[in-house]
């Protein structure tokens, strides 16, 4: 592959600037988080070499919003993964390693759930989870999520097991282990890469969901770490210091996740090169 | 331990492809029969469905006295090895060795007691808690054999367990697993496309081709009393010397204007009527002007292999090539004999021959020289359908069961022309 000279020359300089303009949200929200807020206010570029403080996170873990919203946002993250992982990884197993119709249909039924966007199906959502008594509920946010992000998991998982030999399912069988045992005993564990994938990606989609909690769990029942730092906006004038704290917490459990699974996350993305 | 039996086993593949075809045989309880044949030829399909990997499409199957058609893999009592050994990647030699016994709920103590000593007679004790990765390919193979045996079957499928193994290995496992089979006594389905590997292992060979059993006999019985062309092509290497020739009035064969050898005694009723005849003859059967008919012949090429010497020769005789040898040789994956064919010309046509000489024979390229052999060496075919012409039994074989499968059991129908269409 040949590019024109020009391209070559200012290639660097174009990343650079591309990797500039992503970055600046980040690192604003980086460089204030540990300045005083009239520190914020008059030099919100400057980096906190001088007037270094951790007071900004110190009060935001203070806050009942933050600690509460943390706990929630946990409860429906985990709740979510624990019923949307094992269910799309079993889901996955049936539909690319049974050859009948049903399996067909399923992964194409799968597939037209990962186009639908989550807007479309939010309302028609809450009225099922008010029939259901399942409306301002932990339940009702945690249902929704796993069903909503159950496709994407299928999809993960079933490319992933398209590298994992079918030979080793046949081994189990002929060693005497029904098709569950072999899913749990011998495939399950070999996807761990996959599995840390579909952790990540839906964890962070999850925790930092907006409008899903906002509407299912509602302002008054209870609010997640981001539905917060909304609220926080307006509860707590414009104290920028303890806003940047906030946000800081609220990015953090995500980061130290992905920092946890990554060495799994590209080879589960890129389809598990090992070999079986 | 247990006897398996195919009766009239079909397997038809969606698509109207028929893998495996009325396949009929009987495998003794303790007996090691290895199944044999260029790819596509059903080998595999037939071990998968005794495995229960794959559904029978016609016929039945049984281990032991039990009809296994509708019985899942699990229940079957069955052990097999994989040719990529399906080791789970995740366990330990151990716990791959101990997963089998834990399905059977054997208790904790036995397992421990019946892993190590498998591990100890396959020499994996020191491995037992290295993950498969760390192994090298022939201790992987081990371990593959290792979690079969372990499981104490009533039978054994091995689907070509050697080919990912380097030459040498391959030969020492060869006789590994044979003695191991020998010593457990457990009836054994072998797969392989390797003759050789077959030949050595099989108490009974069962050669296939296009899903149609052509041949099962000891590897003795067949290599010198093959059914038909296509056995006698496939078993042996070099491969059997085949060509074709006249018939004059069903008591002599031609060879050419000068050489003309009269009829086996066996052979004459049997040739009556037939104007041309396919003739096989084994390299080793050939000899420089040993007396007796021959044919005349011109050396193309010599391979010196120390112990022996491989000569490459083209006749100058008046034999033919046999008209159906380039389809066999396709299908075989062996080169083609060169075509010199002319149509309406078929006497003219130079014959590549193959000789296997003793290591003090010394033959130059360009030399001529005249082949004889011994009467009771050829091998006779009908040359439409490929069929070996009828031979009394003349004790070649002790072995009666093999004897009675070679006359019971002929190339069933169609041999070799029918059989691609």
């Amino acid at each position: 592959m040949t590019s024109p000279l020009w391209l070559g020359r200012y290639r660097s300089a174009f990343a650079v600037v591309v990797s500039a303009i992503f970055a600046a949200p980040l690192y604003l929200a980086l460089v204030n988080v540990f300045k005083p807020a009239d520190a914020i206010r008059a030099h919100p570029l400057a980096l906190p070499l001088h007037d270094f403080t951790t007071a900004n996170v110190a009060s935001a873990a203070q806050l009942s919003l933050v600690q509460h919203g943390l706990k929630t946002s946990l409860i429906i993250t985990v709740g979510s993964l624990l019923l949307m992982v094992p269910l799309s990884a079993m889901a996955a197993y049936y539909v690319s390693r049974w050859d009948s119709k049903v399996a067909r249909l399923l992964m194409l039924f799968f597939l037209f759930g990962l186009m639908l966007p989550p807007q479309v199906v939010l309302i028609p959502t809450t009225v099922i989870l008010r029939h259901l008594h399942l409306m301002f509920t932990y339940w009702g946010v945690i249902l929704n999520f796993a069903a909503y992000y159950l496709p994407f998991g299928v999809f993960v998982f079933s490319g992933f097991l398209r590298s994992v030999s079918r030979e080793l399912d046949e081994a189990g069988a002929i060693d005497g282990a029904s098709s569950l045992k072999i899913f749990w005993r011998i495939i399950f564990p070999l996807m761990r890469p996959a599995t840390a994938s579909v952790i990540v990606v839906t964890a962070l989609w999850t925790w930092n969901d907006f409008l899903s909690p906002l509407i299912i769990l509602g302002a008054a029942h209870g609010v997640t770490i981001t539905t917060g730092i909304y609220l926080a906006i307006g509860t707590y004038s414009i104290d920028y210091g303890q806003e940047f704290g906030v946000m800081f917490l609220a990015s953090l459990p995500v980061l130290a996740l992905f920092l946890f699974l990554q060495r799994y996350f590209v080879s589960g993305l890129t389809g598990g090169a090992t070999k079986g | 331990m247990a006897q398996v039996e195919f009766s009239e086993v079909t397997k038809e593949f969606a698509g109207g492809v028929r893998a495996v075809e009325n396949l009929n045989l009987r495998i003794d309880d303790g007996e090691f029969v290895v199944f044999v044949g260029p790819s596509g030829c059903g080998k595999t399909t037939a071990l998968r469905m005794t495995a229960g990997l794959e559904a029978i499409s016609e016929g039945t199957i049984s281990i032991g006295d039990r009809v296994v058609n509708d019985v899942p893999s699990s229940k079957r009592d069955i052990a097999m090895v994989f040719q990529n050994y399906a080791l789970y990647p995740h366990m330990s030699v151990f716990e791959n060795m101990a997963f089998g016994l834990q399905q059977q709920r054997v208790s904790k103590r036995e397992i421990e007691r019946r892993v190590r000593d498998i591990a100890q007679l396959l020499e994996l004790d020191q491995y037992l808690s290295r993950k498969p990765r760390a192994l090298s390919g022939g201790q992987r193979q081990r371990v593959a054999m290792g979690r079969a045996i372990v499981r104490e079957p009533a039978v054994f499928l091995m689907d070509e367990p050697l080919s990912n193994l380097d030459a040498k290995l391959r030969v020492q496992m060869r006789a590994e697993i044979r003695g191991l089979q020998r010593e457990i006594g457990t009836t054994t389905i072998y797969v392989t496309h390797d003759q050789v590997e077959a030949m050595t292992m099989g108490d009974r060979v069962a050669v296939l081709r296009n899903g149609v059993l052509q041949q099962v006999a000891t590897p003795h019985v067949l290599y010198h009393r093959p059914t038909n062309v296509f056995v006698a092509e496939f078993i042996g290497s070099p491969a059997m010397n085949l060509f074709e020739v006249p018939v004059d009035h069903g008591r002599e064969l031609v060879l050419d204007s000068s050489e003309r050898m009269p009829a086996p005694a066996w052979a004459v009723d049997q040739l009556s009527g037939l104007s041309r005849i396919v003739v096989g003859i084994r390299p080793e059967d050939l000899h420089i002007d040993g007396g007796g008919v021959g044919l005349h012949t011109s050396v193309r090429g010599t391979e010196d292999l120390g112990a022996e010497v491989i000569a490459h020769l083209e006749t100058e005789s008046a034999v033919a090539t046999w008209r159906h040898i380039r389809e066999l040789a396709d299908e075989l994956d062996r080169p083609r004999p060169e075509s010199r064919f002319r149509r309406g010309a078929a006497k003219d046509d130079r014959v590549p021959l193959v000789a296997r000489f003793a290591a003090t024979v010394r033959v130059r390229e360009g030399e001529r020289l005249r082949l004889t052999f011994g009467a009771d060496k050829i091998h006779l075919f009908d040359v439409e359908s490929g069929l070996a012409l009828k031979r009394p039994d003349d004790g070649i074989s002790g072995d009666e069961r093999s004897l009675r499968s070679l006359i019971t059991e002929p190339a069933i129908d169609g041999g070799l022309t029918a059989g691609k269409a």
